[in-house]
């Protein structure tokens, strides 16, 4: 996926139709949701605070909890790596799976293995992933990409569902009905149990490392994780070293608050804790692998961004934000979309991959209000401006612009001068226009769809002449 | 000399270029309110510098704004955005260690939005202004780093006739954002058609805001559009000007 | 340097990354007189249904009339320690489990549940395959394993050490994948139905 043309893809999407309907449905779906869930909780408020305070004295403490937690891990049978980046990553984990000889590997919903591009690279080796979780199922068939981190099909309609699932389920009548949501649901249904029960792994990404006991946390609705992580014989889990908490008090905490800013819910419909493998007389794999990746994590820690560690991938922010909005999730050409995205996506690939991604912000704040550990999504988005700055990434004539700007606009002379040639000039434009400005020179986007009345009259300061 | 208190108009470079008249309003108002109104000379707050990632270029504007606006108790801003960056942002612009940090928290915690202020500030009674079907815009930031929601809203039910319209994703932005409607103008553009949409929806005769950028983004739409909605600042409203 | 140790060093030379906040406090859930009648209300709000039973001995004929008013067939996998109920007098057949791990329908315990959300907690000490890829889940839990939050059932069950799995399950499967609407039974139970047993 290339990054070069966001303004392109943007445009691309807000002039689709069906897109367009589609985020209606955020809004009126997660949006109502999340409110009525904070509503019903006593003091959703205060549990956001302990929230935030636990995510960032995990993130203060990161490399004591991730030590303590491989070592619980290992201590209950599982095996701990360790991956710089991507390509570690994919490369321990076809290891491991060759070395089982698996040839097919179920896999729920991981943006971790979306972000290091997991899939491609086991069908490359002959490995084949199948997908279960329905909206991630649904974008494999269609050779896609996710556009939402919790709702990864949120862009198609149910009519691209039924066509999707009539091309591929070719065993199937042609001609059979499948014009209902639920027709859909149960025909994924059966077509992946016959994956889940006879699949030689599992791959699963994880919502949260519990340090005390070694365990990984995972959530979902649909209850396909506990299945992937539970009837193959090996397990791999693949994990971003920033998820760890320390203790299942913490763990608790973060789950309530979770389910209902995703979802509106008060907890998932499932959530699945696996710790070690399984024992004498216990059900569940007798190998299992917890791949701990960075790809950049460590990295922002050392910067002023480091509070996105404390994500935990609600996808309140994409929900809240009025960009995601109008252009859904693929526009950002990341996987990780949205306000979390904008800040995540550049420590990951590097800010010139996504050097739009953090201006193409209002910074309204709407993020930061929803957000429910308190990441200050706005300032990290300027934060990234600021090093974007520093490294002379906007165009030359914003530079130019600003550092003009910042000259000008504190000298009272080179100001009121400034203001009025500024008055002039849209006094004419206007005359010239029929009495607004209809066609702004330079910056001819924002009369594309505006016209602008000129002001009457001597600016305010020149007009102005004390008190009276 | 008067006795009276004395407050600073910190009028916005968008107000002294585009629409003096606000600014004017705004200082009728705050008079009104029993304070003697100073205008000291100014320029821009910084902000367009400051969210462009221009740190060092908001610094330099910000000092000179931070001398100007230091000599006064009350700092009134008719725009939630600039009141912001002077309130909000402010305080964190400048190195702890740098001496400009401790007058920057100086300035923030005097500067006050100007429904705030009105708030505070009760104006005399004069009986109801006519206003007719308002549709109430909150500019993002007089909402979340001012806090300000209900001061226009008493403002208006106490001194006119407005009807308030409900507004459809009233929390919602309306995509101008300062240099980003000229940076992403489609994306700008889809957000205020949406914004104006629920605005047409609502029945409203008038939108009122506290912030410039949103009005002049919002204005310059229905006008595209053809639609006779007027569009008036809130202190263009309460002096008795729309 | 392995990626081990590089990525540990690099976090540890990280002076800058900010003081420890305070330990939280362990978040507990208004303490309730009735944990079984608590479940039953929150499992409601979740789709699932439920009701209390007098003995287990009731619950063959409960499980009977559940299935006959869903108009599903008079079948479950029973778990081994329920398998001593007189299913047959209620006219259900005892399927066998193990050989299809597929079932229209399964009874059996979970070992804890959670009042605050109205969940279950089945581990990978009951082998809890039947009641995930169950059609409609019968669980049964008793009064005593009903316990106030999460942290106090993951307390409960681990013990010394966790089971390998744990699976908090909060209503049926749902997913909302397709245009955002709810649809129930995505690869879990499409019903769930809870017995609170003495």
């Amino acid at each position: 996926m290339t990054a070069l043309d966001f303004k392109g893809r943007a445009a691309r999407a807000m002039h689709d139709p069906q897109l367009s309907a589609a985020l209606l449905r955020v809004k009126s779906h997660f949006v109502t949701g999340r409110n009525m869930a904070a509503a019903r909780f006593a003091d959703f408020e205060t549990l956001r605070d302990r929230a935030a305070a636990i995510r960032r004295r995990s993130i203060a403490r990161m490399p004591d909890l991730l030590e303590r937690f491989e070592a619980s891990a290992e201590a209950a049978g599982a095996k701990v790596h360790w991956a710089a980046d991507a390509a570690e990553a994919r490369s321990i984990a076809l290891g491991i799976l060759k070395a089982a000889g698996a040839k097919t590997a179920l896999k729920s919903k991981s943006m971790v293995t979306e972000e290091i591009e997991l899939n491609a690279y086991l069908e490359a080796a002959g490995i084949q992933p199948i997908e279960t979780d329905l909206g991630e199922y649904i974008v494999q068939l269609r050779g896609e990409k996710p556009s939402h981190i919790i709702a990864p099909a949120i862009h198609l309609s149910k009519q691209d569902v039924a066509d999707t699932f009539r091309s591929h389920h070719t065993d199937l009548d042609p001609e059979r009905d499948l014009s209902q949501r639920n027709t859909l649901v149960r025909e994924a249904r059966v077509k992946l149990r016959a994956a889940f029960l006879s699949a030689d792994a599992g791959i699963t990404g994880a919502n949260m490392l519990v340090a005390e006991t070694g365990s990984i946390v995972l959530v979902s609705n649909e209850g396909n994780i506990d299945l992937t992580a539970t009837a193959p014989r090996l397990h791999v889990a693949l994990v971003g070293i920033e998820k760890v908490v320390e203790t299942w008090d913490e763990a608790g905490t973060i789950l309530r608050v979770l389910a209902r800013s995703a979802t509106g819910q008060d907890m998932s419909s499932y959530v699945t804790c696996l710790t070690g493998v399984a024992g004498e007389g216990e059900t569940g794999p007798k190998e299992s692998h917890i791949i701990l990746l960075d790809n950049g994590r460590s990295a922002v820690r050392d910067t002023d961004r480091r509070e996105i560690l404390a994500c935990i991938r609600c996808g309140a922010c994409l929900n809240h934000c009025p960009v995601y909005a109008s252009i859904g999730g693929h526009a950002y050409g990341s996987i990780y979309p949205g306000p979390m995205g904008s800040v995540l996506s550049p420590a990951i690939d590097g800010l010139k991959a996504h050097a739009d991604l953090p201006n193409a912000s209002t910074l309204c704040g709407r993020c930061e209000e929803v957000c429910p550990v308190r990441i200050p999504l706005p300032k990290l988005l300027r934060h990234w401006r600021e090093d974007g700055f520093a490294r002379h990434l906007p165009p030359r004539g914003e530079r130019v612009g600003l550092g003009l700007w910042s000259w000008m606009a504190g000298r009272p002379l080179a100001y009121g001068l400034s203001q009025r040639l500024a008055r002039l000039g849209l006094r004419t434009l206007a005359w010239m226009q029929g009495g607004r400005v209809r066609r702004l020179p330079v910056v001819k986007g924002f009369t594309a769809t505006r016209t602008i009345a000129p002001p009457k009259g001597g600016s305010f300061q020149a007009r102005w002449k004390g008190p009276r | 000399m008067s006795a009276s208190p004395t407050a600073a108009l910190f009028v916005t470079c968008l107000v002294d270029l585009m629409r003096p008249e606000v600014g004017f309003a705004a200082a009728r108002l705050i008079e009104r309110a029993g304070f003697q109104v100073v205008v000291p000379r100014q320029g821009c707050c910084g902000q367009p510098n400051y969210n462009a990632g221009d740190r060092e270029g908001a610094r330099k504007l910000a000092r000179a704004a931070i001398a100007a606006l230091e000599p006064f108790d009350i700092i009134v801003v008719p725009s939630g955005s600039c009141g912001g960056m002077l309130a909000k942002h402010y305080p964190e612009l400048f190195e702890a260690s740098d001496p400009w940090a401790q007058r920057a928290i100086a300035v923030a915690g005097r500067v006050q939005e100007l429904t705030q202020f009105l708030a505070a500030h009760p104006l005399p009674e004069t009986g109801k202004l006519p206003a007719g079907r308002v549709a109430y815009h909150d500019s993002c930031s007089s909402l979340r780093e001012m806090r300000v929601h209900d001061e226009p809203r008493a403002l208006l039910a106490a001194h006119t006739d407005a009807e308030l319209c409900k507004l459809r994703e009233a929390e919602t932005c309306c995509g101008f954002g300062g240099l980003f409607c000229v940076k992403y103008p489609d994306i700008s553009a889809h957000m205020a058609r949406d914004k104006c949409d629920a605005i047409v929806e609502s029945g409203a005769e008038m939108v009122v805001s506290g912030d410039l950028g949103c009005l002049l983004n919002i204005e310059g739409t229905l006008d595209k559009r053809g639609s006779a909605i007027r569009v008036r600042h809130i202190a263009e409203v309460l002096a008795g000007d729309a | 340097m392995s990626s081990r140790a590089a990525i540990l060093a690099r976090l540890r030379a990280q002076a800058s990354a900010g003081p420890s906040a305070a330990a939280q406090p362990p978040y507990r859930p208004t303490p309730v007189d009735d944990l079984g009648a608590r479940l039953l209300e929150r499992a409601k709000t979740v789709l699932a249904t439920g009701e209390a039973v007098a003995s287990l001995a009731d619950i063959p004929a409960a499980v009977a009339r559940y299935l006959a008013s869903h108009e599903l067939a008079a079948e479950a996998a029973v778990a081994a320690d329920l398998a001593g109920l007189s299913w047959a007098a209620s006219g259900i057949c005892v399927l066998d489990a193990p050989s299809r791990r597929s079932v229209p329908a399964s009874v059996a315990f979970a070992p804890a549940a959670i009042a605050e959300t109205g969940s279950l907690m089945l581990t990978s000490r009951e082998a809890p395959w039947a009641n995930l890829l169950a059609d409609t889940h019968f669980a049964v839990v008793r009064r005593g394993d009903i316990l106030p939050s999460l942290e106090e059932a993951v307390g409960r069950i681990g013990g010394n050490r966790l089971p390998r799995s744990l699976h908090v399950v909060t209503g049926p499967s749902r997913t909302g994948d397709i245009e955002q609407t709810l649809e129930l039974g995505a690869h879990g139970a499409v019903r769930l139905h809870i017995f609170v047993a003495p």
